[in-house]
Order: C-alpha cells, then structure tokens, then sequence
C-alpha cells in the first residue's frame, strides 16, 4: 500500500506540474489535472490512501512550485481539503446514483467556490462574489467533468484498480463506495 | 460477506440534471447581467470631468443626454453626451483625431484633444470605498 501511495503521489505531482504550465482563463482556476488520481483512487481504494496523496500533492506541489506556507498555498490547501470532503462524501453516500463525472463536477465546484470565498473574505469585497459566480460554476463544470471522464478511464484502464483487489486489502472501514460496506470518512 | 467490486458509471441520469440544471443557472445569470446592463456610464452614475490643461472647466452627469461647448486653445470644441456615451463633435483641431477616437462609456476612459489642451475622463464620484463594482486588475 505504501508504494501505491508513493507511486500515486509521484503521478499527481507531474499532473500537477503539467496543469500549472497550462494557460488559465480565469487567474486561479486551474483544470485540476492532479485530481484524475484523486478520484481514482477514492473510488477504487480508500478515502484513507486519497486523502494522503492529495494532501501530500498540495504540500509537495506547492515546493515545487515555490511559495510554500504563501497564501497561494493557503489557498490551494483550503480548496483541496473541502473539494475532497465533499467528493468523498459523495462518493460514499452518492456514488452508485451519481456517476464519476457528477462527483467530480461536485469536487470542482467545492474547490473554486471556496477558493473565490477565501479571496473576497481577503479583499474584504461582497460583490466579487456576485460578479463570478456565474463564471466559476462555467468553469467548473466543464472541468469537473474533464476530469470525471478522465479518472473513469484510468480506472478503467489500470487493471489493479479496476479490479477492486486494493479495495479488499483495506480495513472494513476504509471500504469505498464500490464495495459492500464502508464508513464515512 | 463482501460483495464483488464494481466500478460506478461513469455518467448517470442525476450527473445529467446537475449539469443541466448549474448549466441553466449560469446562462440565466448572465442572460440577466446583459440585458440588465446596457449602458455602464448610465447605471454606475459615473460623471465626466472636462480638464483644460490641469485645470476642471466641468462636471456632467453621463445619465442625461446633453450637449455642450468648452473653450479649448484654439477654440470652441463641442462635447456630446448621448446614451451614457461621451464623444467629441466640433474641434478646431486640424487633424480631428478627438472626433475620430470614437467614444468612452466606461469609468477610467479618456479622451483627449491635444491641439485644444482638452481632456475628457470618466470618473466615479463615489468615495474609493464604494465604487468598486468592477474589477481594476487582478494578479496572480
């Protein structure tokens, strides 16, 4: 499990290094390639495994990157973390009736609209809010469901996760939603 | 017992109506933004400031259609306010370059008659605290 998780988080971060050189309509929304995996392997493995890789994603990204602890990181921390609370509740209590790209889509709109509070709370400024939120929901659907589509197809496509054999190798708690059982996260 | 994994689908009915529905909501919002604002100098209740040299000759409200002369250095130069629109009409200028800059509606725009020693600038006469409605820039 250990080399799961190191293997995923190495893929996440060129994925992550990948989408920062892609060129961003809006200056902080981000396509959000890192979270193909993410939701791959909430799906697939555990929420514990997902959880660790997104987290270790955002920290060593954001080295990567530069500007550790900056409000950039802040920002993307705070995006991440909620995105992938929602996601995972998603997952675990909507999954069979949502398909992959509704969680996503759900994920992408968690993250920007956080993202966007976070920044008018730092502006002190009401109306930024009201003047994009139209824009953020635009973005985050078709982002959402890039990447739904995407994490679909690479669980589809790696045998190891579309299998199911990591979901049986985790505790009855960690259990996703494709399996009998499983707890909240 | 544990039940075989399955891999959810990809796209479901309910994935369908949230899109559709967030879709809807977005393109209504803007639908209404657009038909709500047709003219920015009208709704912001910006004002245009007339400069000869450094010197204010005038303030305007863009919200009333008017017209009016301004004594420039080479002579009489008439301004137009028409639908929240400000554009230059008669300059004594040789080259008419004001007349043929076109005209400015939006708060921070400017036009100028240099031959006259005129500038036009739209300006909000809200204090700095309340009049940021629009985005100036952003940075990343």
């Amino acid at each position: 499990m250990l080399a799961l998780v190191a293997l995923a988080t190495v893929f996440e971060l060129v994925l992550f290094v990948l989408d920062s050189a892609i060129p961003k309509p809006v200056p902080w929304i981000k396509l959000g390639l890192a979270n193909i995996v993410t939701l791959a392997l909430l799906v697939c493995v555990s929420w514990r495994v997902a959880l660790a890789v997104h987290l270790m994603r955002i920290v060593v990204g954001s080295i990567f990157r530069g500007g550790l602890f900056s409000p950039f990181f802040l920002l993307s921390f705070s995006g991440g973390v909620v995105s992938f609370l929602v996601m995972a509740q998603a997952a675990r209590w909507a999954m069979p009736v949502l398909g992959f790209i509704g969680v996503s889509v759900l994920g992408a709109l968690a993250h920007n609209f956080t993202q966007l509070g976070l920044i008018c709370l730092a502006l002190a400024d009401r109306e930024l809010i009201g003047l994009l939120w139209p824009l953020v929901i635009l973005f985050s659907l078709v982002y959402g469901c890039f990447v739904g589509f995407s994490s679909y197809h690479l669980c589809r496509r790696v045998p190891v996760l579309a299998s199911g054999r990591l979901v049986s190798s985790g505790r009855e708690t960690d259990r996703p939603p494709g399996s009998a059982a499983g707890s909240r996260p | 017992m544990q039940r075989a994994f399955r891999l959810p689908p990809l796209f479901t009915t309910p994935d369908l109506l949230l899109i559709v529905g967030l879709g809807v909501l977005t393109v209504s919002a803007y639908s209404y933004r657009w038909l709500k604002l047709p003219c920015p100098g009208r709704d912001a209740g910006l004002q245009l400031v007339v400069q000869l040299e450094k010197e204010v000759v005038g303030r305007y409200d863009l919200a009333s259609d008017t017209s009016f002369t301004v004594d420039g250095y080479l002579g009489p130069v008439r301004i137009e306010i028409s639908g929240g629109a400000v554009s230059f009409r008669d300059a004594p200028c040789p080259q008419k370059i004001c007349e043929k800059s076109g005209s400015i509606s939006r708060r921070g725009a400017v036009l100028v008659c240099a031959p006259s020693h005129l500038l036009a600038r739209i300006e909000d006469p809200l204090p700095p605290r309340e009049n940021r409605k629009q985005l100036d820039s952003m940075t990343r």
